[in-house]
């Protein structure tokens, strides 16, 4: 008898709007506006997946370096969770997950 | 706040603070991109949803579209499960207690803003609505029928909607807050500083008739 094939959970793309990197302090003040209204320090992602090219990351490769929440009244809404503070390296390894640098 | 601003006369709602004090945001991303709000001053209530925004995603478009009166009551009932309770200038409803509630509270939703007038009014403002740069009517048609930015699936479908606000997007791209360059987190801040007057100052209607204002002129009194 063979093994129920184990059901593996699709990866989910999400997606920063904005090609250019964004610095220390525009993180650095999205996550804490966020954190006022959402409870959570972290800039948005959505999980649906435009039809023009967007800086865009798996989900299970950004939850390798930062909590990923789904937030929000829209279902494909997320919030990329950043630590305090966001120091320069932070920047940097979100900007490279999002393809930008 | 400014009491006196009122979305009944957009005009005088350019370069002010805002008289929407109230804002449920239905949608967000790094700050409201649609939802229902109510001006503080008349009560009129609004479906609004965001046309088009800048690099930065700090000066936002908006459609407003108007609800019938008891809609901002309506609302808050159908939401009246939502977490975190109602907090203001803007509110996300996050979490529901269970999936029915969720879709309960959104069947409710959907009917109060199906009574939504068709669109009149265009508003710029900035970040989470704390400011409006520009505001101004518009015949329904040009407005009802337009994407919202959000929705748009061809990027050439985007519409730049800052000029028809007498706002310019390429002076809200042109600070470099998203480009490090080598610059301080000061030099950062100035730039940004910049950015937000010269939205200010294309926003502002202000036209002395003279070579210098009066001082009714400059307090703006008839």
């Amino acid at each position: 008898m063979s093994s129920p094939t184990a059901i593996q959970p699709i990866d989910e793309i999400l997606t920063r709007f904005g090609d250019a990197p964004e610095s220390v302090q525009k993180l650095a003040e999205d996550a804490a506006k966020a954190e006022a209204v959402l409870g959570l320090h972290g800039v948005s992602v959505t999980a649906k997946t435009p039809r023009w090219s967007a800086p865009a990351a798996k989900r299970s490769d950004v939850e390798k370096h930062f909590s990923v929440h789904n937030t929000g009244s829209d279902p494909m809404h997320r919030t990329v969770e950043l630590p305090r503070p966001v120091t320069q390296e932070v920047a940097d390894l979100f900007n490279r997950l999002f393809g930008r640098i | 706040m400014n009491s006196m601003v009122c979305c009944q006369n957009p005009e005088a709602l350019s370069n002010s603070a805002s008289p929407f004090t109230k804002i449920i945001a239905l949608d967000f991303y790094d700050g409201p991109t649609g939802g229902i709000l109510r001006c503080e001053t008349c009560h009129t209530v609004y479906q609004f949803d965001m046309l088009d925004w800048d690099d930065h995603h700090q000066v936002r478009v908006f459609r407003l579209r108007v609800l019938p009166e008891n809609s901002w009551e309506k609302s808050l009932q159908a939401l009246e499960e939502a977490e975190p309770r109602p907090q203001w200038p803007v509110w996300a409803p996050c979490k529901w207690p269970s999936v029915h509630a969720r879709e309960e509270a959104n069947t409710k939703l959907s009917k109060i803003l199906a009574q939504a007038k068709p669109a009149e009014l265009l508003v710029a403002w900035l970040g989470y609505g704390e400011r409006i740069l520009a505001a101004r009517k518009f015949p329904p048609k040009e407005l009802d029928m337009e994407p919202a930015w959000l929705t748009v699936d061809d990027k050439s479908k985007f519409r730049d909607w800052f000029p028809m606000l007498g706002l310019s997007k390429e002076k809200a791209n042109g600070s470099s807050v998203e480009n490090n360059g080598g610059k301080t987190d000061r030099q950062k801040e100035q730039q940004e500083a910049l950015r937000q007057f010269q939205n200010l100052a294309d926003a502002s209607r202000f036209k002395s008739e003279g070579p210098y204002p009066t001082r009714d002129e400059l307090h703006e009194r008839p």
